[in-house]
């Protein structure tokens, strides 16, 4: 057994970010084909908001956290649906209001540093119940993707089109939101911030530079998603880098390493395809 | 001219208003010495030696970081009607300088109180990531380790520090000895500002100089007693403590109590904590305890509190904890995390 995995605090780190990599990825790829990449830091700088609310009023922050997150991804909803033409408003417009009222409240609490804690998980600083938190979560994300997953293909494609071949598009927009809001308040809270809205985002660019289809753009997330979180753990353990910091930079480097990539199979390749690059390339 | 004439007007009125706003000040003035200070220590030091014929105000509220802490235009004005303002220097304050040279108050008498301190630099009678890497063993002299610190401490020195506190540690206050020469400072200034009650302040003095006396002489039999003294602690606050009763400590995340820890810095405590069987984690209040416990969870160790008495709770004001109490619950934890089990 290599050196990492003999203590147990790797071991958690490790099960805690391989299993958030698989459900962020699935996660991610429709927030980004739905236009709402920002929405990581949007609902984690809100839940900031939901932390100061349980400090002040003397209920648990956590709570505090989730339920914030939770009012913050239906606030992008209802703004989404106002403004159709500018849906990445929504999502700007709620990160102001999440940290406005964040700032604003923190005012009141007496304790900033008590505010600090709830802010910043540490992935390699997991409770046991937070473990089992992050397994419950997960599952029933992985559960419910699987399940939904042509409704959400479709309405990731276009909207419209799904509502017009009769796909509840509410409501699945609904589940989806809530989903999205109870991943980031838990994984924000766990493994940071930083974490999840680079996670959410950065493998699934990566992915579209290589993928050739919507299925395997999820492959290709989760497996750029899993690669960084892996080596992100391994070069903290063995050469002390910080591990959130590190997990965000792999996955960009991920990134660039699939651009490059892309653009070195399409000068080589005799047919040069142009790849599909835009949801609605993608539909068969 | 009916501008000029309404100029006037609010002219005079916000004069009355603002003399108006005097008043009240100056009536309250019970002849009592008006104090500000900075933080926790030094509201407990001055309320101690003032005893009832100062009134003192802390300026960080209770419960805040001192560190991160920011004073507002209410706190100038608090400050403009003050008689003296103590603050304890070293770093604690950064924005103290700034606050200060701000002043217009010519009355006020500004005392630092670590300012004829034996500074340390940060990171002093600590262990880095060098100095944890397997060569340490139980046998280490004691003597050694502090040449050790010390020499390391003359390297911090010339470092470029991006750390929260600049150059020096100031949690001076955590060794007796600075305490009492804190309290002397702030005696000397009362006596100087209020003669009328200079013996009051003296024997004040006196009385608390000789407890922080007993205080440091329990701590030295308390603590002699035991060879390996490492304690694991959150973030470097405790140096003047080591440096006074041969303590080592091992700081998980370096100056900055908020920072990240990462793997390795992690790993290599965890061993350090199996190798020479450390029995406790400290944790600090007003920090995080989520990292402490989870190396406490990995080696099997015990995680309690150790008070850097920077800054207290509201909660803990009002139960009636003071620098000697939470100096003896310090004491207290140490005593048992040195303890062998057998």
């Amino acid at each position: 057994m290599p050196l990492m995995f003999q203590y147990s605090y790797m071991q958690k780190a490790f099960v805690v970010g391989i299993l958030l990599s698989l459900a962020i990825a699935c996660l991610g790829v429709i927030v980004v084909h739905k236009r709402m990449s920002l929405i990581g830091s949007a609902l984690s700088h809100s839940s900031l908001s939901g932390v100061a609310i349980g400090l002040l009023f003397g209920f648990n922050p956590i709570l505090g956290a989730v339920g914030a997150c939770l009012f913050a991804s239906l606030c992008i909803e209802a703004i989404r649906k106002k403004l159709p033409d500018f849906q990445d408003l929504a999502v700007a417009i709620t990160l102001s209001i999440g940290i406005g009222l964040a700032g604003v409240l923190s005012g009141f609490v007496k304790n900033a540093s008590d505010f600090n804690s709830f802010l910043f998980g540490s992935i390699i600083a997991i409770t046991p119940f937070e473990l089992y938190l992050v397994i419950a979560l997960v599952l029933i994300v992985l559960l419910v993707f699987l399940l939904m997953y042509k409704e959400l293909f479709y309405i990731s494609l276009s909207e419209e089109a799904a509502a017009l071949s009769g796909v509840p598009v509410r409501t699945i927009n609904f589940i989806f939101t809530i989903l999205t809001a109870l991943t980031v308040s838990i994984a924000a809270r766990t493994v940071g911030a930083l974490v999840i809205s680079s996670l959410l985002v950065v493998p699934v660019a990566a992915a579209m530079q290589i993928a050739r289809s919507f299925k395997t753009t999820i492959f290709w997330s989760i497996f750029f998603a899993l690669v960084s979180t892996v080596m992100g753990l391994t070069l903290s353990f063995y050469i002390g880098l910080k591990p959130g910091g590190t997990i965000a930079l792999l996955s960009s480097l991920c990134f660039f390493a699939a651009v490059i990539m892309k653009s070195l199979r399409s000068r080589f390749s005799k047919r040069s395809l142009p790849l599909p690059n835009k949801p609605e390339d993608l539909i068969p | 001219m009916r501008l000029i004439k309404s100029l006037i007007l609010i002219m005079t009125t916000a004069l009355i208003l603002s003399s108006c706003s005097f008043f009240p000040g100056q009536t309250s003035d019970s002849g009592k010495l008006k104090v500000i200070a900075s933080v926790y220590p030094m509201y407990d030091f001055a309320r101690k030696i003032g005893g009832e014929y100062v009134d003192v105000t802390l300026l960080v509220p209770a419960g805040f970081e001192p560190h991160t802490w920011e004073p507002t235009s209410k706190d100038m004005l608090s400050l403009e009607k003050a008689d003296v303002f103590i603050y304890n220097g070293a770093g604690m304050e950064m924005w103290a300088d700034n606050l200060i040279s701000a002043i217009e108050n010519k009355k006020l008498s500004v005392v630092e109180t670590s300012k004829d301190l034996e500074l340390m630099a940060t990171g002093a009678y600590s262990l880095d990531n060098d100095a944890l890497t397997g060569e340490i063993s139980e046998a280490h002299d004691d003597h050694d380790d502090h040449e050790e610190a010390e020499s390391q401490e003359e390297d911090h020195d010339d470092d470029d520090h991006d750390h929260d506190h600049g150059q020096y540690d100031p949690h001076v206050w955590l060794s007796p000895i600075n305490a009492k020469n804190q309290m002397n400072a702030i005696c000397d200034a009362f006596c100087a500002a209020d003669p009328n009650h200079a013996e009051a302040y003296r024997n004040n003095y006196n009385k608390y100089a000789n407890m922080l006396d007993d205080l440091d002489a329990e701590y030295r039999s308390a603590l002699d007693a035991f060879d390996s003294k490492y304690i694991v602690v959150s973030h470097e606050a405790f140096g003047y403590m080591c440096k006074e009763y041969g303590l080592l400590q091992v700081p998980i995340r370096g100056i900055s109590a908020d920072a990240e820890p990462d793997a390795e810095r992690m790993r290599r405590i965890i061993d350090f904590i199996n190798a020479n069987h450390i029995r406790v984690v400290f944790f600090e209040a007003l920090t995080n305890p989520k990292v402490s416990e989870t190396i406490a969870a990995e080696t099997g160790c015990e995680v309690r509190e150790l008070h850097p008495i920077g800054g207290l709770t509201q909660e803990q004001i009002d139960d009636g904890q003071d620098y000697f109490s939470l100096m003896n619950d310090n004491l207290v934890a140490l005593t048992a995390s040195f303890s062998s089990p057998d």
